[in-house]
């Protein structure tokens, strides 16, 4: 039904630019005049905007055709959803530009939508390569046709609206740039998910690095993205207005840049940890546990020295998997697969003392760190104290405080006296030596406690005195300022008093001057006119009697 | 390439399929593709609960990236559950979302859907109406779900036989069976206002 009636609009829609253009025909004769007749009119120039419609989406057909065969149901719904979106934003387009507003400007940015479209669906498709099993090559051809065309039309618009902008100067190409250079970007990053995706597919076993790779050309991708919009952003509010429509993609862009820089940076952070803190567990070890399977890919775990692919590692919460499992989940995760130990706080004290190397978390220290009375290296940083209380939370909160610059650890006062370290939290995986060792551990730890509040309180006391001497200088440098204050207008006053009063005339180098001498001027301006109304009436007199 | 995802796929549908625990729990894993990226789920509704009696259809898709990623599952069968939409059949449940964690297997996940049925988180809804009748309501949204049990995952238990007679009110009037239900549902059983509902 719709089929039908689909086709059933293209051919009224051809019929009728026929009948427009015969009819000019008809009409003029010749090729020029016609032609003028046709784009006089403007009902034959709205049945021709019409087939330039049905014809793009004609040509979209086609394309979609060659490139992608039948589209599946998700990637059509996502292709709708997606326009609704950017024909929104190109209306709001519309009336930032309104005075750009011709035919060819909406010719532009139909083609614009026209091309997203593709982007959008090109991404789809490497998207859903990840998870068919079997790619053919038919489906890299088309894939790999349709991104190139694609990166070459966003080069050429590219190429095209900045040797306008230089040529007039900003316009609204400056739009078409930004838009056509932000989809290359997408082009590229959907390229290099391609390419990865590719090599995955070639190899036989499954590619452990595949994951930090995607990792961080996201992060790259993203950063040139927010770049491009920030520019944009600038660029649009100093020459026209502030672009409201692109204020939506931007917000996006930057919550995935954003977003993408966590990923980096935690997983980054929970394999260095992976690599250097956690202990490889041998043979021997291996076999005290009752249960050798790796959680994550269900194989036997098998301990073999010195292949790394195979190599086992056990966590501070005491489950061991599969180094390269585990590096996997890192890059998403930063728990325990198990019992979801966060894995970034820096271990508790008891394993700290067994492992030699320093750990990660503890670099930001500052470095006037005084020696403590304790034998076990104590973790100086905030968080440590922060994540002991929120050990089920979750790794978020920890990281947030870590990622925060005003959240690193400041610089004690050499003074201070640093906390004894809390007990670990997780109990269940000791032996009744280490409890008692932790026991005896513990009576050590609560009497440094008790030392360090004494010191506290001393401190505090020693401060409270500093203070009171201050207020009390303050008090009495406040005083002292007073008494000069009152003595100075003491001596202004006496000066007044002293100044002789003979004439009107201004004698003193004081402030009183400017005001005395004006005062002198009205004087002597009143001087003037009663002389001159003196002479006035001398006049009138005068002439009054030789009247008279 | 065989990727970790399809061979752990491969040992966890063995584990389903041959525990005596899982028959006992009336759960069931079935296959819909050869390359194990597309399952269905099966699971009973709990004893007393409304979904007492009631078998559930669950569509599973497991990631290229399991276990790291979770899998993606959703309700075939229509219920009515504060957590789980009356509309798409999408599900809220932690461990599906932000708190999967990589030993979970897809044994797991069907077991906590079935836990999610027996005790409901109208705090933290899927379904915004269901969850609202669910707290000001309950006792109607027992009989609903109750209804909807009967009606959609072939359970024998008593149904509700007046909502029946209320919902074939409405198909007589013209509407869809269960656009009629839903309305009725909606709207606390009340016939007027799921009509009001129905014309808007």
């Amino acid at each position: 039904m719709v089929r039908f009636r689909s086709e059933l609009v293209i051919l009224i829609s051809f019929l009728l630019t026929l009948t427009v253009i015969i009819n000019a025909f008809l009409h003029k004769k010749q090729f020029y005049p016609s032609i003028v007749y046709l784009t006089k009119s403007n009902s034959s120039m709205a049945v021709i905007y019409l087939q330039a419609f049905v014809l793009t989406l004609l040509v979209g057909k086609l394309m979609n055709k060659i490139f992608f065969g039948q589209l599946r149901a998700i990637e059509l719904e996502h292709l709708f959803e997606r326009s609704w979106y950017a024909i929104t934003e190109t209306c709001l387009a519309f009336t930032v530009f309104r005075d750009d507003f011709s035919p060819r400007f909406v010719t532009m940015f139909t083609l614009l939508l026209f091309l997203k479209c593709f982007h959008w669906l090109a991404e789809d498709r490497v998207e859903y390569m990840e998870r068919s099993p079997n790619i053919t090559l038919l489906f890299h051809s088309r894939i790999v046709g349709l991104m190139a065309l694609l990166m070459l039309l966003d080069l050429h618009f590219v190429n095209l609206a900045y040797a306008h902008t230089m040529a007039k100067g900003a316009s609204v190409q400056l739009v078409f740039g930004f838009e056509y250079a932000i989809l290359f970007v997408n082009i590229l990053s959907t390229m290099t998910k391609y390419l990865l995706h590719t090599i995955d597919l070639q190899n036989e076993n499954p590619w452990e690095n595949k994951g930090i790779f995607i990792l961080y050309s996201d992060l790259i991708l993203g950063f040139i993205r927010v770049l491009l919009y920030l520019t944009f952003m600038s660029l649009m509010f100093k020459i026209h207005t502030f672009p409201l429509f692109a204020i939506r993609p931007m917000y996006l862009s930057l919550r995935s840049f954003k977003k993408s820089l966590n990923d980096v940076i935690l997983s980054r952070r929970a394999i260095r940890n992976l690599n250097i803190m956690y202990p490889d567990v041998t043979p021997e070890q291996l076999s005290q546990y009752p249960d050798t399977i790796c959680i994550i890919c269900r194989e036997e775990m098998t301990a073999q020295n010195g292949d790394n692919s195979q190599q086992i590692k056990k966590l501070p919460c005491d489950h061991i998997f599969h180094k390269s499992c585990l590096r996997s989940w890192f890059q998403r995760q930063q728990t325990c697969p198990t019992c979801r130990t966060s894995i970034l706080r820096p271990p508790a004290p008891q394993q700290q003392a067994n492992q030699p190397q320093q750990p990660p978390q503890q670099q930001q220290q500052p470095e006037t760190e005084p020696a403590t009375p304790l034998n076990n290296r104590i973790p100086t940083n905030p968080n440590f104290f922060i994540n002991n209380n929120r050990n089920n939370i979750g790794s978020i909160p920890s990281d947030f405080f870590a990622n925060m610059p005003g959240f690193a650890a400041p610089p004690l006062p050499p003074f201070a006296f640093m906390p004894p370290p809390l007990p670990p939290l997780n109990l269940n995986g000791l032996s009744d030596q280490d409890l008692n060792q932790m026991e005896g551990n513990e009576r050590h730890n609560v009497e440094a406690r008790i030392h360090c509040l004494r010191n506290i309180s001393t401190l505090l006391n020693a401060s409270m005195l500093q203070m009171q001497q201050y207020m009390n200088i303050c008090a009495a440098s406040s005083h002292l300022e007073n008494l000069t204050q009152t003595k100075t207008s003491i001596e202004n006053d006496l000066k007044f008093i002293n100044i002789p009063e003979v004439t009107n005339k201004p004698a003193k180098e004081s402030d009183e001057t400017v005001t005395s001498s004006t005062n002198v001027k009205q004087v002597e301006e009143e001087d003037e006119s009663d002389a001159i109304r003196r002479r006035r009436l001398q006049l009138f007199e005068a002439k009054s009697s030789s009247q008279n | 390439m065989v990727s970790i995802a399809t061979a752990r796929i491969k040992r966890e549908f063995k584990e389903v399929v041959t525990s005596d625990e899982l028959t006992k729990c009336k759960i069931k894993l079935e296959l819909l593709n050869d390359n194990f990226t597309e399952l269905k789920g099966e699971i009973g509704g709990p004893p007393d609960t409304p979904y007492e009696g009631g078998t559930y259809q669950l569509e599973i898709k497991i990631p290229e990236t399991y276990p790291f990623n979770p899998p993606k599952v959703r309700f075939l069968t229509k219920i009515w559950h504060p957590n789980i939409s009356s509309v798409t059949g999408a599900i809220c449940l932690d461990i599906l979302k932000d708190q999967w964690a990589a030993a979970m297997t897809l044994r797991t996940v069907l077991l906590s859907l079935q836990a999610l049925l027996a005790t409901p988180e109208p705090d933290d809804p899927q379904d915004a109406v269901v969850a609202n009748q669910y707290k000001t309501n309950n006792k109607i949204f027992v009989k609903t779900a109750r209804h909807w049990t009967n009606i959609y995952a072939g359970s024998t238990l008593a149904a509700e036989p007046e909502f029946d007679s209320k919902v074939k009110q409405l198909i007589d009037m013209g509407f869809d069976n269960h656009k009629s239900r839903v309305a009725l549902s909606s709207h606390l059983w009340n016939v007027e206002h799921a009509i009001e509902s129905l014309y808007n």
